[in-house]
């Protein structure tokens, strides 16, 4: 029974089962990341009040945070397909690691754009070399150096691999930036949500953010979902299967 | 809503210039990266279409 159960979600691995599945679900999130998008701009800008320290300038914590927490959570996502793909050999999570890893590079770009725009009126500074700025930007060049590393190497093969084994290496980086705020002093402040105590912000606030990171998230996973079937497009133009799918107009 | 709140929630505080540089580039990132894939996807499709028109024989 659970050898049945397993070979039905292991079909998903192969790109012909994928690529129609993929296709049917981008719709879902889409539909997901607008409609809390437009309630977690509403909740956010609308309804929860200032801030009784910084006024209105935390406002940019609702697209902050949220991206921020993605720009951590997608590279983290990409080290499990990577680790399955070195494992298992399975085409489809070297092509999700591709898939992932440009809006990776995106979420981290809004993480430093957007905390350089609290940094100014907050600390009177867009940039400090501190541990927290620091290591995020670590994160964006990591995410480049595998967009990079998979456009420099011809043969797909030996560039799934290579870009896989530098996503794992660059999975240190993630504890670095999540605690950097408690090993070392650092100008930015600590976590604005913690699992362990209790939430010290409004719960209109806290809706606020769980709901744009909720849109963020289904924006991700459309996105990437999409740019996967490109991948598998590029990829499988001489299989058979794929004929029908290229009437079809571009995904 | 009056001009007037609608000029205070615009100004944000004064904050208004930090605050909606933020929303705008967020924007202009989500356009920018759906608009490079479509243009990569299309890229792909006209060439395999190409080279397909190239191969038909009855062509």
């Amino acid at each position: 029974m659970e050898s049945i159960e397993q070979r039905r979600w292991m079909r998903f691995a192969s790109p012909a089962e994928f690529y129609p599945l993929a296709g049917r679900l981008v719709p879902v999130f889409i539909a997901v990341a607008i409609i809390t998008a437009v309630i977690g701009i509403g909740v956010g800008f609308f309804v929860a009040p200032t801030d009784a320290t910084q006024g209105e300038a935390y406002r940019i914590i609702y697209l902050h945070v949220p991206v921020s927490w993605m720009s951590m959570f997608i590279y983290l996502v990409m080290g499990f397909w990577a680790a399955i793909g070195l494992i298992m050999q399975t085409r489809l999570s070297f092509m999700m690691v591709h898939a992932l890893a440009p809006t990776g590079a995106w979420m981290a770009f809004l993480s430093l754009w957007t905390g350089a725009f609290w940094g100014k009126p907050t600390w009177g500074t867009w940039w400090v070399w501190d541990a927290r700025l620091t290591s995020e930007l670590i994160l964006l060049f990591l995410y480049l150096a595998i967009i990079a590393l998979s456009a420099a190497i011809e043969d797909k093969r030996r560039s799934d691999r290579a870009c896989a084994l530098l996503t794992l290496v660059g999975v240190v980086n993630i504890p670095i930036i999540y605690f950097s705020v408690i090993w070392w002093n650092t100008l930015h402040q600590g976590a604005s949500i913690s699992f362990s105590k209790a939430p010290t912000m409004a719960t209109t606030m806290l809706w606020g953010i769980v709901l744009m990171t909720v849109g963020f998230w289904a924006y991700t996973v459309a996105i990437s979902l999409l740019r996967c079937r490109v991948e598998i497009l590029e990829r499988e133009t001489e299989s058979d299967w794929i004929r029908p799918h290229l009437r079809q107009r571009a995904p | 809503m009056s001009i007037e709140s609608l000029m205070e929630f615009w100004s944000m505080q004064g904050y208004g210039l930090y605050v909606w540089p933020c929303i705008a580039i967020t924007g202009v990132v989500l356009a920018v990266e759906i608009f490079l894939l479509q243009k990569r996807s299309r890229r792909h499709l006209k060439r395999i279409r190409k080279s397909e028109f190239d191969h038909d024989p009855a062509s």
